[in-house]
């Protein structure tokens, strides 16, 4: 009897060793994608952190339902998503303390450029969130419809034509928003000498 | 610039930038953080029943009788989640904050819909049916509400497995303010107008298969025509210097130069394709534009 305990033991434990290295694998591999990910859609290097934690944190309980090669990332994606959208509805759960990456995300965000407000922006404030995650998707992470559709959890025709559809209202929106600059008025006096 | 490239400037970071961030001191710290995470079963699922909605197969039958009036659940059985309506044409479950519209009929009648909304307390939404391409596998879901908190999503959720015969799911804020209008698609009639316009060359579309964009006006209406389709045309008149464009409708041929280039061939219903072109160096738009 207790050598079958001690044999369900080692199996727990090697499958345990075997879940960790598979996730370790995953996590290597699309680290730099989801940082990518949360870092483009959240203001704050703190709130970065967490949600890429707690994303993991959700990858790493539910390793077993964790897919395959690149499929592994596109889920990541969505729980990405649905992790930053409970974040905005001011849900928010810690379960590592991870204070490097938050150091580390800071010191990303103090090099990225910095934000200007003008036309662009506004446009891309004027348009959906719905389209605005599409384009992003599409032209930030590089996604195809297909692994769009993966990512939403809808079909990819339907998201060949909401893509369609985003990029006209961002055209629009653009077209809208353009700059004071653009708009002609007459010279005055000293510009026209 | 396109605008898919002004887009891309926005971006704060992009995946380049962080090369070699998956082996930093603060991703190796997280990961052992995780490892020491307790693990828990598999999620418990949030909502409290799993009912198979009646199929169509069975609402086409004698069953029709037992199933002919929708039938609705007082929230509170089912606390937070579970089913609060279910008709032929579609489920409803109570998740959250969040109404969860799970479609079943791919042509349903408005009315049907209407009520099912009606019965949730969603009073101020106006169903509309358009017509979109038959071949589309999925229904076409749009909203618009004059409520800024308001929310319409496509769910991330498991729509078959959640209802039998499930063709689209998307979420709704339950408790809505304001007007709002919910647009659905439905197979067009022969010869009606899409209202979502769709890529003719894609897969089951009426040019699936061929590659429009970058021919010649002439060498695109010769491929439209050998698939024996009428063609219309849109030009497409750029802005900001080359960023973005306007689109004219219902351009007649004689305005269009063979020589111009096709940017995209749209199906505009079962019979014709619109041509999407851009006109070339010289080519004056119309007033307005």
């Amino acid at each position: 009897m207790i050598e079958t305990n001690q044999q369900h033991t080692d199996e727990d434990e090697v499958d345990e060793t075997d879940e960790q290295s598979r996730f370790e694998a995953v996590y290597r591999r699309t680290y730099e994608q989801i940082l990518g990910y949360v870092m483009r859609r959240c203001s704050s290097p703190e709130d970065a952190a967490d949600i890429v934690a707690e994303t993991y944190v959700i990858a790493w309980r539910r390793v077993s339902e964790l897919p395959q090669g690149d499929t592994a990332k596109l889920w990541l994606y969505g729980v990405a998503r649905r992790v930053l959208a409970n974040h905005r509805r001011g849900e928010r759960r810690r379960e590592t303390g991870h204070a490097e990456l938050t150091a580390e995300t800071r010191r990303r965000y103090a090099m990225a450029a910095p934000s200007r407000y003008d036309h662009v922006d506004q446009a891309m404030n004027a348009i959906s969130d719905d389209d605005r995650e599409l384009l992003a998707l599409s032209v930030w992470e590089e996604l195809d419809p297909g692994q769009i559709a993966a990512v939403l959890g809808c079909s990819r025709n339907a998201v060949r034509i909401r893509l369609h559809r985003a990029r006209k209202r961002f055209a629009r929106a653009l077209k809208d928003a353009r700059p004071a600059a653009f708009h002609p008025r007459p010279l005055t006096n000293e510009e026209s000498r | 610039m396109s605008k898919d490239q002004v887009f891309r400037e926005r971006a704060r970071v992009l995946d380049t930038d962080l090369s070699g961030s998956a082996t930093t001191a603060g991703a190796d710290a997280l990961l052992t953080e995780i490892f020491q995470v307790e693990r828990t079963p598999a999620p418990v699922v949030r909502r409290t029943r799993r009912v198979p909605a009646p199929s169509r197969l069975l609402l086409g039958l004698a069953a029709s009788v037992v199933l002919a009036g929708a039938f609705v659940v007082g929230p509170s059985l089912f606390k937070e989640s579970g089913q609060v309506y279910a008709s032929q044409a579609v489920t409803i479950d109570r998740d959250g904050d969040e109404y969860v519209f799970y479609i079943t009929d791919g042509d349903p009648d408005p009315a049907e819909l209407q009520k099912a909304f009606q019965k949730v307390g969603l009073d101020n939404v106006k169903v509309e049916l358009i017509p979109v391409s038959p071949r589309q596998r999925e229904p076409v879901v749009g909203w618009e509400a004059s409520d800024p908190g308001s929310r319409m999503s496509s769910t991330t959720s498991d729509c078959k497995v959640r209802v039998e015969g499930c063709l689209t799911a998307f979420n709704v804020t339950a408790d809505l303010k304001g007007p709002a209008k919910l647009q659905l698609g439905r197979p067009a009639k022969p010869g009606e107008k899409y209202a979502y316009p769709i890529d003719a060359t894609v897969s089951g579309e009426a040019m699936a298969g061929t590659t429009i964009g970058g021919l010649t006006v002439a060498e695109a209406v010769r491929v439209v025509r050998e698939h024996d389709l009428k063609v219309t045309y849109q030009l497409r008149w750029p802005l900001h210097e080359g960023v973005g464009y306007r689109a004219e409708e219902q351009v007649p041929a004689s305005r269009v130069d063979p020589g111009w280039k096709v940017a995209e061939a749209e199906s505009y219903n079962d019979g014709a394709i619109v041509l999407s072109v851009e006109p070339g160096p010289g080519a004056t738009p119309p007033p307005g534009y």
